[in-house]
Formats: C-alpha cells, sequence, structure tokens
C-alpha cells in the first residue's frame, strides 16, 4: 500500500496514464510537462510550420488524454503510442488540405520546407554546420528526413518509429541508412569531423 | 529507448562488431569507411543542440479547466491511493485485500467461541474472604466514645381483646394451640413435642378424613 506522496518525476510515463485514468491532475501536470513541447515539435515538423496549427493540435492531442485514457493500453508504450495518434492526427490534416499522394508516411514533398532561412534548427544555431546539416536534411525528401528526425531528435528507436509509422523495421532502417550516408556525403567536404 | 543498430554504430569501432552485427549491417554500409562516415554523422547529430518548443501558457490552461470538468470531484490522492490498494477494481472479489482481512476477521470472530468453553476439567477455585479480624469492635467503639445514653421504655399495648377469634375449635386441636405447638403432641411431663399416629388419636383423624 503506497501511503506516501507519489513521486510523479520517477514515475513511468504508463503509471501516469493509469493515475490519469483515476483523476490525478498531477500525473496529468507530469505527462504533459515530458511530452508538450517534443510533441510541439513534431507536429511543427509536420505541418509546414504552421505554429497555431501545431498548438492546437498538442491542445487536442492531450484534450484526447483527458477525455478517454481508457483508449491507452498500458501494456503499450505510452511513448510509441503517443507519437502514433499524433502521426495519425498529422495523416489526418494531410487529406483534409487534399495534399498528400505518394508517401507511406503522410508527408508532402511539396509542403515540406524548403526555404533554407526557415530551416528547423537555424534560430538555435549559428554554427556553420549545424546550418549545413539542417540544409542537407531539408534537402533530403521527408520520408527520409522524417525517419531521421524521428529517431535523432525524438528518440524513438527503429523499432518504435516502425510502429508509430506503421512501416516495417527494415524500410526504417533502409530509409534512416539512406538519409545517413546522404547527410554524411554532403557534410563530407565541409566539416573536419566527418573528414578523418 | 532499447538499443538499436544506431547505437551500435555509436559505441563500437568496426573492428569491434561481431559477425551478426557486420551481417545485420552489411547491407547499409559495406565497408569501413563508409561505417564510419555513419558513426561521424550520428555523433555530430548528437552534439548539436536542437530547438526545444513550449506550448502557450493558454493552451495548459485550457487544458486544466477540461481536466477539472472531467474529473469534478475527485477523492484526495492519499484517499485513491489507500483505496486503490485494499479494494483494487481489477482484481476478482475474493482477492481484494479489503475482503480477504473481512473474511479471517469473521472466521476469528465465528471460532473464538470453540477456544473460550467454559467446560474445563479444573476444580474451580473460590478465593476465601476473610473477615477483618479487629479486637475491638467498631460498634463498641463508637459505644465507647459516646455518653452513655438511658434506655427509653416503650410501653407496649396489647389489645384486650382478641381481634379474631374462631367460632369452632376442635378440643385437641385447641389444646395444641394453646401450648404452642400445633406440628405435635405436647407432653407437659417432658416438656417435649411428639409425633403419634392419627389412629391413636380418633378425634384428629376425624379432623384429617374432614378435610381431604
Amino acid at each position: 500500500m503506497r501511503l506516501v506522496k507519489p513521486q510523479y518525476k520517477e514515475m513511468t510515463d504508463e503509471s501516469l496514464m493509469i493515475a490519469i485514468s483515476k483523476g490525478d491532475k498531477r500525473a496529468f501536470d507530469q505527462i504533459y510537462e515530458r511530452y508538450s513541447g517534443p510533441l510541439l515539435g513534431y507536429f511543427m515538423r509536420l505541418l509546414w510550420r504552421d505554429r497555431e496549427k501545431a498548438e492546437d493540435f498538442v491542445h487536442d492531442i492531450f484534450a484526447k488524454i483527458i477525455r478517454k485514457p481508457e483508449l491507452f493500453d498500458p501494456t503499450r508504450k505510452f511513448k510509441t503510442w503517443i507519437y502514433s495518434v499524433a502521426n495519425n492526427m498529422c495523416k489526418n490534416e494531410y487529406k483534409k488540405q487534399e495534399v498528400r499522394k505518394n508517401t507511406t508516411n503522410g508527408l508532402d514533398h511539396t509542403y515540406a520546407v524548403k526555404d533554407l532561412n526557415a530551416n528547423v534548427f537555424s534560430e538555435v544555431s549559428d554554427n556553420q554546420f549545424r546550418d549545413e546539416f539542417t540544409k542537407s536534411l531539408e534537402d533530403l525528401d521527408d520520408k527520409h528526413s522524417e525517419v531521421f528526425k524521428l529517431r535523432h531528435i525524438d528518440g524513438l528507436s527503429i523499432k518504435e518509429i516502425a510502429e508509430v509509422t506503421g512501416i516495417s523495421d527494415g524500410t526504417v532502417k533502409s530509409r534512416l541508412f539512406y538519409a545517413t550516408k546522404y547527410l554524411a556525403a554532403s557534410l563530407e567536404d565541409f566539416n573536419p569531423v566527418m573528414n578523418r | 529507448m532499447e538499443k538499436d543498430l544506431v547505437d551500435i554504430i555509436m559505441e563500437k569501432s568496426y573492428i569491434e562488431l561481431s559477425a551478426n552485427e557486420k551481417a545485420e549491417l552489411g547491407e547499409f554500409c559495406s565497408s569501413e569507411s563508409e561505417y564510419n562516415q555513419m558513426k561521424d554523422v550520428f555523433h555530430g547529430v548528437e552534439g548539436m543542440q536542437f530547438e526545444t518548443f513550449t506550448p502557450k501558457k493558454e493552451t495548459k490552461e485550457s487544458l486544466d479547466s477540461l481536466f477539472d470538468s472531467s474529473f469534478p470531484k475527485v477523492a484526495p490522492i492519499w484517499y485513491m491511493s489507500i483505496l486503490a490498494t485494499i479494494v483494487p477494481k481489477e482484481k476478482v472479489v475474493y482477492r481484494q485485500p479489503l475482503v480477504q482481512i473481512a473474511a479471517i476477521g469473521l472466521l476469528i470472530f465465528l471460532a473464538y467461541p470453540f477456544f473460550n468453553s467454559d467446560v474445563t476439567d479444573e476444580v474451580p477455585q473460590f478465593s476465601e474472604i476473610e473477615s477483618p479480624k479487629s479486637s475491638t469492635p467498631e460498634v463498641n467503639k463508637i459505644v465507647g466514645t459516646e455518653p452513655a445514653q438511658p434506655l427509653e421504655v416503650v410501653d407496649v399495648v396489647v389489645p384486650s381483646e382478641p381481634i379474631l377469634v374462631a367460632a369452632v375449635v376442635p378440643e385437641p386441636v385447641l389444646a395444641a394451640v394453646v401450648v404452642g405447638h400445633s406440628d405435635g403432641v405436647w407432653d407437659p411431663a417432658t416438656e417435649m413435642a411428639f409425633s403419634q399416629p392419627a389412629s391413636e388419636s380418633p378425634e384428629m383423624l376425624d379432623l384429617l378424613t374432614a378435610t381431604f
């Protein structure tokens, strides 16, 4: 029996979700603290850097957690589940916008950010390597760059990416290594780190 | 996060790879130089500080009000914890701790009389209460301290005539009553009452048979 106050920061996402389903507000606050930022970044990446829309999507996804916490299966990993939900929300948005064709993860080249001045990392980076890296990443087609971002920015494993995007492990690996090779080739002559 | 190929590339050098790992990586990088290129990219990405996003305050406030409206009357956390522990909803009734405790309590209650019955082989022992032995009774003490009072003489009023007189009283019975021994024959010589069969006293026998 637990009589002492639960340590929310040490609780797993799955335990927090169980607590939320029982109406524990502080558990919700903790989940929000952990995932609101990364999800906002994820939505911004997938929704054409539209901050307002991304904010709305963050609100909607957490409202879904509040209204129907039972939708989450505690035997699953929360992180994978929440990113799957986020991915599906983006897919639905693409359908609404009728802009998506020929990609498996719901991303459209034409809607990807091609403007080098508005790349993802330029706001916080004045590093040339970083700018070049970002540029190269944006030059990649979205299905490859998205897998790369999910792995390195959102911190999902290959298996989790496969679950979130609904593609096979092999395809994830293939796209990830394709993106990596592409980036390595783009940055080969640029960064001294790459030239050893 | 579980380890995958990317972690292996970041952690190990090419020569440290096992045969299985080399086989798994074979389709993505065929040579050591390719492997090292990938390693550099991964390390380069890991060292980068990516932009962090923070949602607007209004988003959280809106969610807070939604949460409050969805869970309006929630018990305190400590109560929830206790209740969830002793009456876990996910367990069947007979496996819930509260039910188990209640069952044990009921068993103890029912079994208690069997272990506490009064039927024993032991001879009851009674305690003896000794009267306090005092050389000088309390009454005497009190009397001794108070000055002697002359006893008051009370005149006994005796009615001159009896209140009730039986109309006809048989002579032997009257004699017995007079001598004060109605349950026997009084012998004035020995001053003792003794019993005798009713057949020896026909008057008494007549009296008895007339009664029944």
